[in-house]
């Protein structure tokens, strides 16, 4: 079972300029990642907050809608999140490199 | 009542967790130790991610195999989505061309890139062009002045300023021309088109996807050259034919010809679509009248960039006009233009200036507002829609050769001048003084050109009169929109359409700032005049274009005298009939109707001490209009002066010319080598007499005999003949000659005889009628 988790997690770090990828369960612990300890733990609670404004934000707006995706451009990176009930699936990019590859 | 009662000592229990906290410390250490240097190499990282996934990330104790299939659906449901995330963000384009602001905001504007070829010297640059993406800047260049023919070089340079062999002193890329190119103009949508207009009055279509024969097509095979060069080019949206993608090519021309040319990019088909030309004939320009000419010649041109049929023209010896080239109004003068109907586009003129009209720049954020700058040193801002007057009047004091409106800020100017600056006018904070000048020792003499980069806003293009161009890149407060902005604009242009009339104190104002400007540079006679025409003006309070036209008077003979500095320098031909045509210029009138106009409205709300000032103020212009046609007649004769000496300068150069030529001819003789032939000649020529008096003598002697010869094979021949004839050919008897000439004279008797008798018959019967 295990392994098939980890084939998903390697295919999606095969994609370009893709830094690393992290899945957090619903309290912002880490489940599985392949970046080093230090960087997961601050991606892992920092995003945590964000994607819950981010959810009760889109929900305060309407309470029907739901938040499915974010992504967060910045100046080094593009963090893009697909949160779930249970988890969430982090990933960091680095535009620049993506586009010149 | 009251009894001490001490309690025991209440104990909370620590909230802190250690455990926790120590548990933490103990895997960042770990982490950072010993999976960081492992994880950055792309290689060995996915073959770690098993056992780091495993061991240390995951912190969820009890991670059982109900929470493994979790992991799974979710991830079966999150990956795929995430993936289709990932391949747009490699595609997307949401994020091109945005530039990250600098940490640190720069203070001020500073030089990019300084180009200059050195291929090109001497040469000044006439225009510039961006291509639409940005990256690439087109310069032309044309020699400086011109006599009459154009016989220089031509030159177009263009920088590709974001590739990597990116060099300032040398060109991306460089072509020539037979003759000077005044004009450029990038395709606004084909990055590898460029136009340019030549001082002879071609246009050429360049194509840089073509590397071997990059001319696409010239104007020359179309219609023969133009008499007069061309001044700009512009590209503009087809308003003939709104469905058509083509761009319309708009040129120029010193002859006040607006042309509008139909092209092929892809093909090279170039034609006329039509032609308009300013006159200047039968319209009267407020307080101004131009005569002498039935065109003027237009020196820039700009398009409101909501509607490419309108444009505003800024033409020789001051003349502004407002133009619409859906105009269907024929031109009234006989033009020579074969088969090309010229239509007139003038719509409207506007407030003239005081010499030529450099630079004209219609707002990009409103439709209504257009400004222009002259060799005057004006900068005008007309509202359109209210008055042909200027809205804003700034007096840069500097004579400006160029104008731009800025793209990313409304109420923004730049304005380049003839001392190599660039001012920086924000009408935000100042109406009168520049905010910001732009000025570098790269860029130097007079700043012809000015161009912003449509793509980035930050990048302003200005190249000079010595050849040399520079790209700056302007600050954030320079290139970003303040709080509405677009608000003030609005309010300035109502607001300032109701306060005008500050004529006299205009004109005293200017002369002061002539005076700083330039009295240092005036010797004392001028000076004196200068200040004697200060207080005339101060004493009449005339109105502002007499004193402007003294002050302007002042400026061309300072010209004259060389001590202006050496970048004014143009050729006499155009100065003469720049200051002809201001002198021409006279606006007292207009003054006196003005102050008619208030002396109305002072009298309509009933103030009397307004009225009798007024009044006096028009008795006294009325007097000071005699003095003007005085001065003007003064004027006249200093114009008549100017021709003159421009004629004998002329001469002088003609003059000039042929004593070059003879100097050419000269040193391509040289004399003693031409002596030497001579003599050589000569002895050969004398060598050849005498052997042909020498042929001579042998030939006679040779030929001395024939006659002798002759005779006697006549007299062979006729031996011959006798013998062969038997006597009857060679030397027969001759004829008898005397029988006939005997029996003519007794004829001649008889015939004599016959006269005389007729003569006595006449005789008889005139003695018969006589008796």
């Amino acid at each position: 079972m295990s392994s098939e988790v980890e084939e998903t997690l390697k295919r999606i770090q095969g994609h370009k300029g893709v830094m690393g990828v992290i899945v957090i369960n619903s309290e912002g612990i880490p489940i599985k990642t392949t970046m080093d300890n230090a960087q997961t733990v601050q991606y892992a609670a920092l995003i945590g907050q964000l994607t819950e404004k981010a959810r009760s934000t889109v929900r305060d707006l309407d309470p029907t809608n739901e938040l499915t995706f974010f992504r967060v451009r910045s100046k080094k990176h593009e963090i893009m999140v697909a949160p779930d009930k249970e988890y969430m699936l982090i990933v960091v990019q680095n535009p620049n490199e993506a586009a010149a590859l | 009542m009251f009894t001490d009662v001490i309690s025991d000592v209440i104990g909370i229990p620590s909230q802190r967790i250690r455990s926790k906290n120590h548990v933490d410390g103990g895997t960042l250490t770990d982490g950072i130790e010993l999976r960081s240097s492992e994880v950055q190499s792309y290689s060995t990282s996915d073959a770690q991610v098993e056992a780091l996934g495993l061991t240390h990330a995951v912190a969820d104790k009890d991670g059982s195999e109900a929470n493994i299939f979790k992991v799974l659906a979710f991830l079966e449901k999150a990956a795929p989505r995430m993936e289709k995330e990932l391949k747009q963000a490699t595609s997307s384009h949401a994020f091109d061309g945005y530039v990250l602001l600098d940490d640190v905001a720069e203070k001020s504007p500073k030089v990019l890139h300084s180009l200059n070829s050195g291929d090109i010297s001497g040469m000044m640059v006439t225009g510039l062009s961006w291509n639409h993406m940005g990256t690439v800047l087109g310069a032309v260049y044309s020699a400086e002045s011109h006599d009459n023919w154009c016989d220089h070089i031509g030159h177009l340079a263009t920088w590709g300023i974001t590739r990597s062999n990116f060099d300032g002193k040398k060109p991306t890329r460089q072509q020539t021309a037979k003759c000077c190119i005044t004009g450029i103009a990038y395709h606004p949508l084909n990055p590898a088109i460029v136009a340019t207009s030549t001082y002879n009055g071609e246009i050429m279509i360049w194509d840089f996807n073509n590397e071997d024969e990059p001319l696409l097509e010239s104007s020359l095979a179309i219609m023969g050259t133009q008499k007069e060069p061309f001044t700009s080019l512009k590209w503009i949206r087809n308003f003939l034919d709104v469905r058509s993608q083509n761009q319309l090519l708009v040129s120029t021309g010193l002859d006040g010809r607006i042309l509008l040319w139909g092209v092929n990019v892809t093909t090279g088909g170039l034609k006329v679509l039509r032609g308009y030309i300013v006159e200047s004939d039968g319209i009267t320009i407020p307080g101004h009248l131009v005569h002498h000419q039935t065109y003027v010649g237009i020196l820039s041109i700009d398009f409101n960039p909501q509607d490419s049929s309108q444009c505003i023209v800024g033409c020789e010896g001051g003349v502004l006009a407002f133009c619409s080239l859906v105009s269907e109004k024929l031109a009234e003068g006989s033009f020579a233009d074969a088969g090309l109907q010229l239509r007139n586009p003038v719509w409207q003129f506007l407030h003239p200036h005081v010499g030529n009209v450099t630079g004209v720049s219609w707002c990009p954020f409103s439709s209504d507002l257009v400004a222009s700058c002259g060799i005057d040193g004006d900068i005008q801002i007309f509202n359109l829609k209210e008055s042909v007057n200027p809205m804003v009047s700034i007096i840069a004091g500097v004579p400006c050769m160029s104008l731009v409106w800025s793209p990313a800020r409304p109420l923004v100017l730049y304005v380049g001048n003839a001392k190599s600056e660039v001012f920086v006018f924000d009408l935000k904070q100042s109406h009168s003084n520049p905010t910001m000048i732009l000025s570098t020792p790269e860029l130097s003499g007079i700043v012809n050109a000015l161009a912003f980069s449509a793509h980035s806003m930050k990048l302003l293009a200005a190249g000079s009169s010595k050849g040399n161009c520079v790209i700056w890149k302007l600050t954030e407060d320079l290139t970003s929109q303040q709080g509405q902005e677009m608000a003030l604009l609005n309010d300035l242009m109502k607001s300032l359409d109701q306060q005008k009339g500050t004529g006299a104190l205009y004109s005293i104002w200017y002369l002061y700032s002539l005076k700083y400007d330039y009295g240092n540079q005036l010797n004392s006679s001028q000076s004196f005049n200068f200040q004697l025409y200060l207080g005339y003006e101060l004493e009449h309070g005339l109105g502002t274009q007499s004193g402007c036209l003294i002050a302007h008077l002042f400026l061309c003979m300072k010209t004259v005298m060389g001590l202006f500095g050496k970048s004014e320098q143009k050729s006499p031909k155009d100065q003469v009939r720049e200051w002809c045509s201001r002198l021409r210029k006279e606006g007292i009138q207009r003054e006196e109707d003005k102050v008619k106009k208030t002396l109305k409205d002072a009298a309509k709300k009933g103030d009397k001490d307004v009225c009798l000032i007024l009044a006096k103020e028009i008795i006294h212009s009325r007097k000071a209009i005699g003095r003007i046609h005085i001065a003007q007649a003064n004027l006249k004769s200093v114009e008549y002066q100017m021709q003159n000496q421009l004629a004998t300068l002329r001469i002088a150069g003609s003059l000039q010319k042929s004593t070059d030529v003879m100097k050419a001819m000269h040193t391509l003789i040289k004399v003693p080598e031409v002596a030497a032939t001579m003599q050589d000649l000569s002895k050969e020529m004398m060598r050849a007499g005498i052997m042909e008096e020498m042929m001579d003598d042998t030939m006679e002697s040779a030929l001395g005999d024939t006659d002798e010869m002759e005779e006697e094979a006549q007299q062979e021949i006729d031996k011959i003949l006798w013998e062969l004839t038997a006597g009857q050919l060679g030397q027969a008897p001759k004829a008898p000659k005397d029988q006939l000439p005997a029996a003519a004279e007794k004829e001649a008797e008889a015939s004599d005889e016959e006269n005389e008798e007729e003569l006595s018959e006449m005789r008889s019967r005139l003695a018969a009628l006589r008796s």
